[in-house]
């Protein structure tokens, strides 16, 4: 489908190794990988098979051992903390489990943290109104349930149009009816805005809603295929 | 063999060994201010105690001009009288080698009996000799000189001096060194603080004493010790009534002893600071405890509740929380008492050279030390159980459920943000001041409290400088005073305004008195100063003159309170020299002064109510200071002086004085305060980041550089901080007049004085402590792992 676009990240020989005191763990053994742009991949994989790993050094959140990342024509591997900080200023939009909003700002205000540093932001309600939640603005976290919290989570990943969106188990704290809405809003951003988009989850049924589904065990892709046919949220079966 | 538990509460103490430590060393320093205070007061009362019983310190003294030898007969019959002793003393001038100004002398005769021995002096008052020899019975030059005043002027046994004995030039030769438990503090009469070069105490053989001034088988000084149980009041009385005729100047106890007077004094002040700092350090400690233990208990709530699923009881959990208090106040208390007992020794060494003991003997107080501990250990109990208090009614199931997001609600004040268009971030640090007050008072009162205290150990030496200048700048302006033996008639005056280079010249009469209001009752001086006075200055405390009326007294404001007199009201005067009237006068004007108990009147109506002529006492004088060194020989060679006071001098060592021993008070004090301000605003920061780190680690997450996440946090220690310090100044304020209470004593009082520096270097110390510790705790963030932080639940 997207196979046209041009490659927004090229991953080579990926390799991450953590060390735990006497131990040393291999969270990534060599991974090599190209995201087009615009395309929606799912990342599927038990704990410790790597995928949370890979997902953060494409955030610009962590950095490799050996290999490389390249963000479009930047070498990740090689950024400084102040470009990393950059890139993921202007690119990146994230999207984690347990939301991160700050308690503190409201909704609207969430989102205004981001379109302020931001170049050609959206105004934070019109992020908003894309995860239908336009009339939620003045309301602080503690006033929003689990799915709109994720959902404005979600609204504040996307205001600054970001290049990509990296979503970290977004449904994993939410019950099946509160994920789906959350992944309906995520997909309608993929959709409506092109962001190229990468899901990492343990939830193999949400993959049948990609474009791309590649499942990684043991810190290496042990599988890397593309859905011939999407499924919209609503028919996925949990 | 160590539970589980006891594991974790190590391993939990050595991860967070800053905060504990901060805790900790707040705590070691108020147990160490106590234990310094305690300790150094235990040693001066036993010290006293034992000096005053060795050398037998006399209960009652009494001066009067001339009393023949058989009238001590009369006194030792006196019902309840133990011991009577005898002696001449008398009041010279005296040459110094390398001294430039006159100095002041007291010639005091040593016992005959003693000298007949030649060995350890008896009777009353014995003196220690530190040096030296006694003098020989019939050496009548032979002198042995006061420890304070031989060291002061750098002398050596031999060394020479020359004194103005009733009006005859003598050297005298220093054979020995003493201390005498009279001269414990040795100063002179008159003086509010020790000038130990210009002031000496020298004892000499009675013979010579009586030769010199006229005294053959007489004496002009008593010492009495009295039978253990008699009633002070009823000997001073039959005392005064047998040298009444012989121009007693009313008999006395210890209590109004000027040496022992300075001691109480002192041990007085000693309890005071001795209770007030610890408590406030404790108090501060305590708080750290509770807020630091009870973020640790929010932080482990998922522990908490996980231990009591696997059946741990509320007790059992609490029990490991307290004892992570008791540990950290544990670990301060015995910290404090090392230190405490190494400051108490240093300030007790001082205080031996300051007065004069025989014997430097400190040993550590262990009673005081167990206290301390007992206390800090108290304090951390009352600390920790506040917050543990919080575990035993946290439900299990309820901590294992991840935390709802804090709840905020609109209120009017976001109104104006949104009217005001700040940015998120500045929106962020208001709310969650707002949304916390208590938490943010709580962080306001304990750095206030650290400005406090910085605060008040500022504030000691401002108010004596404040007091200096007051007494000795705006009101007395004279360059000396003389005082003469006796007083003599009025124009003797010239002579002194003859000399050269003497530029003005005030006379003064003054006389020794009983002042009376009732059972209230004070011995003191009258001062009679002229109408026309440029020198010597009554004031008020604005420093605006106060009339002197050509009737009645004025009071000073101490001695107006001792008297339980004001304005109109009447008072009896008892005159305690020659003819001794009881006259009763109104107290019409009231001065403020901050040294001595004194009274003044009109020196005409002073004169009236002696029913003499125009007699004077002494006189005030200003003086060309190029020509000061020719007055001063004048008036070492001048007869009837008995004393010259030079006040540059006497600021000078007054300074010096102050230096010594108050500053070494005030450094322990600051360092304290500075440990205080840096203890709590450090555990602030600990606990605002810890609270914080999850917002401004996603913060770092949605691409804000390190240096706007820091500034966002330093911003709201900041503003808290600055929102304390005004509060830190106004009980500052309270603590400095708690302060000056604790100070005041009849010999001086130190005024509430809040200077601009204070003010200013309290805060900054304070605001220094706040981004020093901000800067410290920032660090955190530089090695936070920002994809943990997020992953965790909050």
């Amino acid at each position: 489908m997207m196979i046209d676009q041009p490659f927004v990240f090229r991953v080579q020989s990926l390799c991450k190794v953590y060390s735990l005191g006497e131990v040393s763990v291999h969270a990534l053994r060599g991974v090599d990988l190209e995201i087009r742009k615009g395309d929606f991949t799912v990342m599927l994989g038990a704990s410790g098979s790597g995928k949370s790993t890979l997902l953060n050094m494409l955030g610009g959140l962590d950095t490799p051992t050996s290999g490389a990342i390249f963000y479009r024509d930047q070498d990740l591997t090689h950024s400084t903390a102040k470009e990393l900080t950059m890139y993921r200023r202007q690119s990146v939009g994230f999207v984690f489990q347990f939301y991160n909003l700050i308690p503190s700002l409201t909704a609207g205000e969430n989102i205004a943290l981001v379109t302020d540093i931001s170049d050609s932001a959206m105004t934070p309600l019109e992020a908003l109104r894309m995860v239908d939640l336009a009339d939620r603005a003045d309301s602080f976290p503690s006033q929003l349930s689990g799915g709109q919290q994720q959902r404005v989570a979600i609204a504040r990943a996307i205001a600054k149009r970001p290049e990509v969106l990296l979503c970290d188990e977004p449904t994993g704290a939410l019950d099946i009816g509160t994920g789906v809405g959350v992944l309906e809003a995520i997909s309608a951003v993929n959709q409506a805005l092109g962001t190229t988009t990468i899901v990492i989850t343990h939830n193999v049924s949400i993959g049948q809603m990609a474009d791309r589904v590649v499942t990684m065990r043991d810190g290496r892709i042990a599988e890397d295929r593309r859905n011939q046919q999407k499924l919209s949220p609503r028919e996925l079966q949990w | 063999m160590k539970s589980t538990l006891d594991r974790k509460l190590f391993r939990e103490l050595r991860s967070s060994a800053g905060a504990s430590s901060a805790i900790a060393i707040v705590i070691a320093a108020g147990v160490a201010v106590f234990v310094m205070a305690l300790s150094t007061l235990n040693f001066l009362s036993h010290t006293r105690q034992t000096y005053y019983d060795r050398h037998r310190f006399a209960d009652i003294f009494a001066t009067a001009n001339r009393v023949p030898n058989h009238i001590r007969d009369d006194i030792a019959k006196i019902p309840g009288v133990a011991i009577v002793a005898t002696r001449v003393v008398a009041d010279i001038t005296i040459t110094v080698p390398g001294l430039d100004e006159p100095a002041s002398g007291r010639l005091v005769s040593l016992a005959s009996q003693s000298l007949d021995r030649d060995s350890k002096p008896a009777g009353l008052n014995a003196i220690h000799l530190t040096g030296g020899r006694l003098p020989s019975w019939d050496a009548a030059d032979e002198i042995v000189a006061s420890e304070a005043f031989f060291v002061a002027n750098r002398l050596a046994l031999g060394s020479t001096i020359k004194g103005l004995l009733n009006g005859r030039l003598q050297e005298m030769r220093i054979v020995g060194v003493a201390l005498s438990p009279e001269f414990v503090f040795q100063i002179r009469p008159g003086d509010f603080l020790p000038d130990d070069r210009r002031f000496g105490v020298f004892w000499t053989s009675r013979q010579h004493l009586e030769a010199a001034f006229d005294m053959k088988g007489a004496f002009n000084d008593l010492s009495v010790r009295i039978m253990r149980g008699t009633s002070h009041r009823a000997v001073i009385s039959r005392i005064d009534q047998v040298l009444e005729p012989f121009g007693g100047i009313g008999a006395y106890d210890r209590t109004e002893q000027i040496s022992a007077r300075f001691l109480d004094d002192e041990i007085k002040q000693l309890r005071a600071t001795g209770l007030v700092i610890p408590v406030i350090f404790l108090g501060v400690a305590a708080f750290l405890l509770n807020v630091v233990l009870a973020r640790r208990i929010e932080l482990q709530r998922e522990a908490i509740a996980m231990l009591k699923a696997f059946g741990y009881s509320g007790t059992g959990v609490a029990w490991h929380y307290l004892k992570y208090a008791l540990l950290i106040s544990g670990t301060g208390a015995v910290i404090g008492c090392v230190a405490g007992t190494w400051m108490a020794h240093e300030l007790c060494e001082m205080y031996s050279h300051f007065f004069r003991f025989p014997s430097f003997d400190f040993q550590p107080n262990p009673p005081v030390m167990a206290l301390a501990g007992m206390i800090s250990i108290a304090s951390g109990s009352i600390g920790g159980t506040m917050a543990v208090a919080r575990v035993m009614k946290m439900q299990p199931a309820e901590a294992m459920r991840p935390p709802s997001p804090a709840k905020y609600v609109h209120n009017w004040i976001d109104q104006l943000w949104t009217t005001l268009h700040l940015p998120p971030t500045v929106v962020m640090i208001f709310r969650r001041l707002r949304r916390r007050p208590i938490t943010t008072a709580i962080s306001m009162v304990g750095i206030g409290l650290a400005t406090a205290v910085l605060m008040v150990s500022n504030f000691a030496l401002d108010a004596i400088d404040a007091m200096i200048d007051f007494q000795f700048t705006v009101a007395q302006r004279q360059d000396i005073q003389v005082t003469f033996e006796y007083a003599t008639a009025a124009s003797s005056i010239h002579e002194l305004a003859n000399i050269d280079g003497v530029l003005g010249i005030e006379p003064f009469r003054s006389v020794a008195v009983r002042l009376s209001n009732g059972h209230l009752n004070h011995r003191t001086g009258i001062l009679g100063l002229g109408q026309q006075r440029n020198f010597y200055r009554l004031l008020n405390s604005d420093t605006s003159t106060v009339d002197l009326p050509l009737s009645g007294i004025v009071l000073s404001d101490k001695l107006a309170e001792m008297l339980g007199v004001s304005m109109g009201d009447d008072l009896t005067i008892e005159v305690l020299e020659d003819r001794r009237q009881n006259v009763v006068v109104t107290v019409a004007g009231i001065t403020t002064e901050f040294s001595g108990t004194n009274a003044y009147m009109d020196r005409d109506a002073l004169h009236r109510l002696l029913k003499e002529d125009r007699r004077i006492s002494g006189a005030f004088l200003r003086i060309d200071s190029r020509k000061s060194r020719s007055i001063y020989d004048f008036l070492q060679q001048t007869p009837r002086t008995a004393g010259v006071s030079i006040k540059a001098a006497a600021l000078n060592s007054i300074r010096q004085t102050i230096k010594q021993n108050q500053v070494i008070m005030q450094s322990f004090n600051t360092i304290f305060a500075a440990i205080i301000a840096l203890g709590v605003v450090y555990n602030m920061a600990r606990i605002t980041m810890a609270e914080q780190q999850r917002d401004l680690a996603t913060l770092q997450v949605l691409g804000f550089t390190r240096m706007e996440v820091s500034l966002m946090f330093l911003s709201e220690l900041m503003i808290v901080a600055l929102l304390a310090i005004p509060l830190g100044w106004l009980v500052g304020v309270g603590l400095c007049y708690s302060t000056v209470k604790g100070f005041e004593s009849e010999l001086y009082r130190i005024p509430l004085v809040i200077t601009r520096e204070n003010l200013f270097i309290s805060a900054a110390i304070t605001l220094v402590a706040a981004i020093t510790s901000g800067l410290i705790v920032r660090r955190s963030l530089d090695q936070v792992n920002l994809v943990e932080v997020l992953k965790s639940h909050g």
